[in-house]
């Protein structure tokens, strides 16, 4: 386990890399959530690559720009920068590990951009989303932010967003998960809504949904309060395997 | 160029503990105590909204070294297996995290500063190690209680519209709870009450731990916010609990009323920040040649 800065100069940022133990099966790259759900989920998803690498992937953790340990300040971020962040980290991964394809792991709006990220790319070889933000506006709604807010920068649930950045996420529908990629699996809370159902079939197989029960731990009050969710994690490490 | 760079390192018992580790980029003073940031509960080392990283970053930029690191089982850093107490088990990560900095960057004096449960740490560990020489504590629990805080208490109480609700809303508790027990189906729930933050020390033991820290020369930084109102919830607290100390020089205390507990806003964060860094670029320009100091806040 090693972590280490990565990317431009300018524009560093924080990695941490799970080697895989023996020989390599894959690689994966961990798209974290942002906010007060990036503090709530660290310890679950560092233990999620724990397991991957002990399963044979090649694990990396990592924060976007503006988050973590990573360079620059949340508040100038946008969208773009961070979709820009993945595909950075999907280099350096297969730089690390010597591998041709990847899988992308995301969690909430981490699984938004993973969707997003990637689009069109034949190095990424599945891609799971963890709960992923599928309504945008209930998600600005759920960080206390309306759409009367006009302010270049909006100060919310404990960082400034800036309006370009509420712009994008208040686009985000069901529609932007739809990759075309052959190896999509959701990983859904079991009491909530299936977007996912509406959505066409892309490339002629339906995205596997898994359904959890309990809360998720980014809705905990406090950190570890609701125990490490090791039936999600397992799912994960047996859907990469 | 800029003013400071971060790495990553790994120190401890099989160098088990991480942290990243703030250098200016000029050199720092030889004599220049290094900022040692301690996690706040099982926050990682970025803190809440990135408190210790944007606090880090500004101490760093101001001519210090700066690390913030995870306790063993918090964040990056490995759960040592042997059976410590929780509380020297920490204790014993801080020291370690001096012994690094000291091996590796010559250093001799530092402060050490936390949030809560990191400010409860950073003041055991600043009465047993004589390397400290101040300490920076946000928020710290502690016997800050008395009549004066029962009367703010009622007052808050009093003016927060939220309060008045809670009789109504237990009733209606209670009259679910019945309708549960009686007909069965969902069980109501309720937030739980919960208690007032739980006092560590004595105010007597507090008292004399204080005395003996100004008494070595430790300068001492009490900053609380309104986030734990169990804790503290009037500017005056301080004072009346400690009268004699809080009126010595070593000592400096301060309430920031718009801030919570987490630092949540951006104002409140920024705030408490320029806070932090005016007052420790002050103490660390007791034994510093001015000129190496970036900051030209520390001369006001």
């Amino acid at each position: 386990m090693t972590g280490f800065f990565f990317g431009a100069s300018a524009r560093q940022l924080f990695g941490y890399h799970h080697a895989a133990r023996g020989r390599t099966r894959g690689g994966a790259v961990i798209c974290p959530p942002i906010g007060r759900e990036f503090m709530l989920a660290h310890g679950t998803l560092r233990h999620l690559a724990r397991l991957l690498a002990n399963a044979g992937q090649d694990v990396l953790r990592f924060d976007y720009a503006g988050t973590g340990d990573s360079a620059g300040d949340f508040e100038t971020m946008t969208q773009p920068d961070w979709i820009a962040d993945i595909e950075t980290a999907i280099s350096e991964l297969k730089d690390l590990a010597q591998l041709e394809r990847v899988s992308l792991i995301g969690v909430r709006y981490g699984a938004t951009l993973a969707a997003l990220a990637a689009r069109g790319r034949r190095d990424v070889q599945c891609l799971v989303l963890w709960d992923p933000v599928l309504d945008g506006r209930a998600y600005l709604r759920e960080l206390g932010i309306v759409d009367s807010q006009m302010a270049e920068t909006i100060d919310a649930a404990g960082v400034l967003l800036r309006a370009e950045l509420r712009d994008h996420i208040g686009a985000i529908t069901p529609a932007v998960v739809r990759t075309g990629l052959p190896r999509m699996l959701f990983v859904l809370r079991a009491d909530g809504d299936d977007p996912v159902a509406s959505l066409p079939v892309a490339g002629g197989v339906p995205p596997a949904v898994i359904r959890v029960p309990g809360n998720p731990i980014w809705q905990d009050e406090m950190i570890g309060s609701a125990g490490m969710p090791l039936p999600e994690l397992n799912l994960i490490v047996q859907h990469l395997s | 160029m800029p003013a400071y760079r971060e790495r990553v390192v790994r120190f401890g018992m099989g160098e088990g503990l991480v942290g990243v580790l703030a250098m200016p980029s000029q050199p720092a003073a030889p004599a220049a105590p290094f900022v040692v940031l301690i996690n706040s509960g099982l926050i990682h080392r970025v803190g809440p909204s990135r408190l210790h990283v944007l606090l880090a970053r500004d101490l760093a930029a101001a001519g210090l070294g700066v690390l913030r690191f995870d306790l063993s089982g918090i964040g990056d850093s490995e759960r040592q297996a042997d059976a410590m107490p929780l509380q020297a088990a920490v204790e014993r990560d801080i020291v370690a995290a001096l012994d690094f900095l000291e091996a590796k960057h010559g250093a001799e004096r530092f402060v050490l500063a936390g949030l809560c449960s990191g400010a409860y740490d950073a003041f055991r560990v600043a009465q047993d190690d004589s390397r400290v020489a101040s300490a920076v504590l946000l928020d710290i629990p502690g016997p800050f209680g008395g009549w004066w805080h029962v009367i703010h208490h009622l007052r808050l109480r009093a003016l927060n519209r939220q309060s008045w609700r809670q009789p109504l809303q237990k009733l209606r508790f209670y009259g679910r709870t019945l309708r549960h027990l009686v007909l069965g189906g969902k069980a109501p729930t309720m937030a739980r009450y919960r208690p007032g933050v739980r006092l560590p020390v004595s105010r007597q033991s507090m008292g004399e731990a204080i005395d003996a820290l100004i008494e070595r020369d430790v300068r001492l930084f009490f900053l609380f916010t309104a986030g734990m109102p169990g804790n503290y919830n009037h500017r005056s607290q301080f004072r009346r609990a400690f009268p004699r100390s809080a009126r010595h020089p070593a000592l400096t205390h301060a309430f920031l009323p718009e801030a919570d507990h987490l630092f949540s806003t951006h104002a409140s964060r920024s705030r408490a920040i320029q806070m932090v860094r005016d007052w420790v670029l002050r103490v660390a320009a007791r034994s510093l040649p001015l000129a190496l100091l970036a900051d030209a806040a520390l001369l006001g």
